[in-house]
C-alpha cells in the first residue's frame, strides 16, 4: 500500500526539481544573453556615425525587449526572487542603453518621409456640414495631426483605421471610439467606451467613464487626459460624460487573461506625461482670432514641429 | 412520450424563451440589454465574457445571454447556441468601415446547425448618432433578403434614448411564441 504514495511524493519531488531546474537553466541563459547586451551597449562607443548608433541602439532595445517577453513568459516557474532579480537587470539595461544613446547620438530629429497635414475640425465644418452633432471616421493618415476639438459642435461617435505616425486631439465624445490598426500615434481623447484593435507603439491620453480593452495590440502606453482648455467641463457636460471617472488604468487585454500585468499595455511614467499640450496645437482651436492669421504654411510648420515633439517620446 | 415532448411541456407551462444577443463590438448589445430591464447604462465596459439577464416580456420569461462581441471571443459564442429560441443580432449602424465583416459573421452564425429554426431580429442600433446608416442601408449592407433559412426583421433602434427597443422585442417575442407554444 505504500508504494503508490511513495510514488507520488517522488513524482512531486521530481516536478520540483524540474521546476528549480528550468529557473536555473532561464537564469543561466538570461545571464549569458544580459553579458551579451551588455557588452554591446558598451562598445557602442567604438562606432562614430550617428545614425548607425542609433540603428545599433535599436537593435540592443529590441534584444533587451525580447529578453523581458521571455521573462514574462518564465514567471510561471521561476522563483519570486528571481523574478524581481532578473526585472532588475532589465532595467539596468535599459537605463545604462538610454544613457549611452543620450551621449552618442542625442535627439536626432524626426523628419518625414512623406507630406504632413494639419487637419481641424473647422476646415471640415466651413466645407460642409450644418450639424452641430458628427460622427467621424478617419481612415488611412500618415504623418498628420488631427485637431478634432472644438466647442461648437459634440462629436458621438469616432471610428479610426490605418493612422500612422500622426497626432490626433479631440475633446470629450458622446458614445465610443473604436480604433483598428494604427501604428505610431498619440491620441488624446475623452469617450465613454474605448476600443482598440490590431495597434501597436501607441501613446493613449484617455478619459474613459469604463474599462478600456485592447485586443491583438502591444507597446501601448496610457495616460490620464491632460489637455486643458477653457470651456472643457462644458464640453464635458455636452456630451454627457462624467468628468470625474478616469478608468484609463483599467485597461482590459483580450489577449491576456491572467492575473498578472498584460506585457501588451503599461501607464505612461509620470515624468513622460505631457501636461502642456503646446499653444501652437491649440490656437486653431474653434477658429479664434489667433488662428486665422495661419496660413496654410504656417500650420505645416506647427504641425511637423508638434508631431516631432509628441512622437519623440515613442519613437526612442 | 418522449423526452423533448416532456421538456416542450414544462417549457409551456413556464412559457420561457432562450435568447442569444450577438454581434461584433461596440455594437450596443449589453446596452440593449441593460436599458431593456431598465438599469443604468452610462457605466458599461465592453464585455469580457458574458451577461444574463432574466426578463418579463408580454408574458414570456426571456432568459437573455449577452457574449461579448471582440474577434478573440467569438469562438466562444458557440458555447452558447444550444436551446437558444431567438438571435438577436445587433449592429452600430455607424459603423460603415465594418459592415461587411458584419455581414460576413452573421451569415457564418447563420449556417451554425444548432441555430437552426431559430428566430433572428436584427437591431439596427445607434439611430441616435448622425451618422447612422438607416435600417434600409443596414438590409442592404448585410444582404438580409438572402436569407431563407430564418424567420427575421430588422428594426432601426437606439439603446441610448431606448426607442424601438420594445416594438422589435414584440416581434421576435411573437414570433417565437407562435412557433413553440401556440402549435400543438
Amino acid at each position: 500500500m505504500s508504494t503508490p504514495l511513495h510514488e507520488k511524493t517522488e513524482e512531486k519531488e521530481n516536478l520540483k526539481l524540474d521546476t528549480k531546474e528550468a529557473a536555473a537553466r532561464f537564469w543561466q541563459k538570461f545571464q549569458v544573453e544580459r553579458e551579451a547586451i551588455t557588452n554591446d551597449i558598451a562598445s557602442l562607443s567604438n562606432t562614430t556615425t550617428t545614425s548607425i548608433i542609433a540603428k545599433q541602439c535599436d537593435n540592443i532595445l529590441e534584444r533587451i525587449n525580447n529578453l523581458e517577453k521571455k521573462l514574462t513568459e518564465a514567471t510561471i516557474y521561476l522563483p519570486s526572487y528571481d523574478q524581481r532579480q532578473l526585472s532588475s537587470q532589465i532595467k539596468s539595461m535599459i537605463d545604462e542603453l538610454n544613457k549611452q544613446r543620450a551621449r552618442l547620438a542625442p535627439k536626432q530629429k524626426f523628419s518625414f518621409k512623406s507630406r504632413k497635414a494639419f487637419l481641424t475640425v473647422n476646415s471640415y465644418l466651413s466645407s460642409s456640414v450644418s450639424s452641430r452633432r458628427i460622427d467621424f471616421q478617419l481612415t488611412d493618415l500618415t504623418n498628420c495631426v488631427v485637431n478634432l476639438v472644438s466647442k461648437k459642435i459634440s462629436i458621438g461617435a469616432i471610428h479610426i483605421r490605418g493612422l500612422k505616425n500622426s497626432v490626433m486631439l479631440v475633446g470629450p465624445v458622446g458614445s465610443s471610439v473604436l480604433i483598428h490598426d494604427c501604428e505610431r500615434c498619440v491620441f488624446v481623447v475623452g469617450c465613454h467606451q474605448f476600443r482598440m484593435h490590431t495597434s501597436k507603439k501607441m501613446t493613449i491620453y484617455l478619459h474613459v467613464t469604463s474599462h478600456p480593452i485592447i485586443e491583438d495590440c502591444h507597446d501601448i502606453q496610457f495616460a490620464p487626459y491632460t489637455l486643458s482648455i477653457d470651456g472643457l467641463d462644458k464640453m464635458f457636460e455636452a456630451v454627457k460624460l462624467e468628468s470625474n471617472i478616469n478608468h484609463y488604468d483599467k485597461v482590459e487585454d483580450f489577449n491576456w487573461l491572467r492575473q498578472q500585468a498584460s506585457p501588451n499595455w503599461k501607464l505612461l511614467p509620470e515624468e513622460k506625461i505631457l501636461k502642456d499640450w503646446p499653444n501652437t496645437l491649440l490656437v486653431s482651436v474653434d477658429g479664434d482670432e489667433k488662428s486665422s492669421d495661419n496660413n496654410g504654411n504656417n500650420d505645416d510648420n506647427l504641425s511637423e514641429g508638434m508631431v516631432n515633439h509628441l512622437l519623440k517620446e515613442i519613437l526612442e | 412520450m418522449g423526452l423533448l415532448s416532456i421538456l416542450r411541456k414544462i417549457r409551456q407551462r413556464e412559457k420561457e424563451i432562450r435568447l442569444l444577443v450577438l454581434g461584433l463590438d461596440n455594437a450596443g448589445k449589453t446596452t440593449i440589454l441593460k436599458r431593456l430591464n431598465g438599469e443604468p447604462i452610462d457605466k458599461l465596459s465592453p464585455t469580457l465574457g458574458f451577461n444574463i439577464e432574466t426578463l418579463e416580456h408580454n408574458g414570456f420569461k426571456l432568459h437573455v445571454f449577452d457574449v461579448g462581441g471582440q474577434r478573440s471571443i467569438r469562438s466562444y459564442w458557440r458555447n452558447y447556441f444550444e436551446q437558444t429560441d431567438g438571435v438577436i443580432w445587433v449592429v452600430d449602424s455607424a459603423d460603415r468601415m465594418r459592415i461587411d465583416d458584419c455581414k460576413k459573421e452573421l451569415h457564418a452564425l447563420l449556417q451554425e446547425e444548432r441555430l437552426a429554426g431559430a428566430s433572428l431580429l436584427i437591431f439596427a442600433n445607434k439611430q441616435d448618432l448622425p451618422g447612422a446608416l438607416t435600417d434600409q442601408q443596414i438590409k442592404q449592407g448585410l444582404q438580409l433578403d438572402e436569407i431563407a433559412t430564418h424567420h427575421w426583421a430588422i428594426q432601426a433602434c437606439s439603446a441610448v434614448t431606448g426607442e424601438n427597443l420594445l416594438v422589435g422585442m414584440d416581434w421576435i417575442v411573437g414570433d417565437i411564441a407562435s412557433r413553440i407554444y401556440l402549435l400543438d
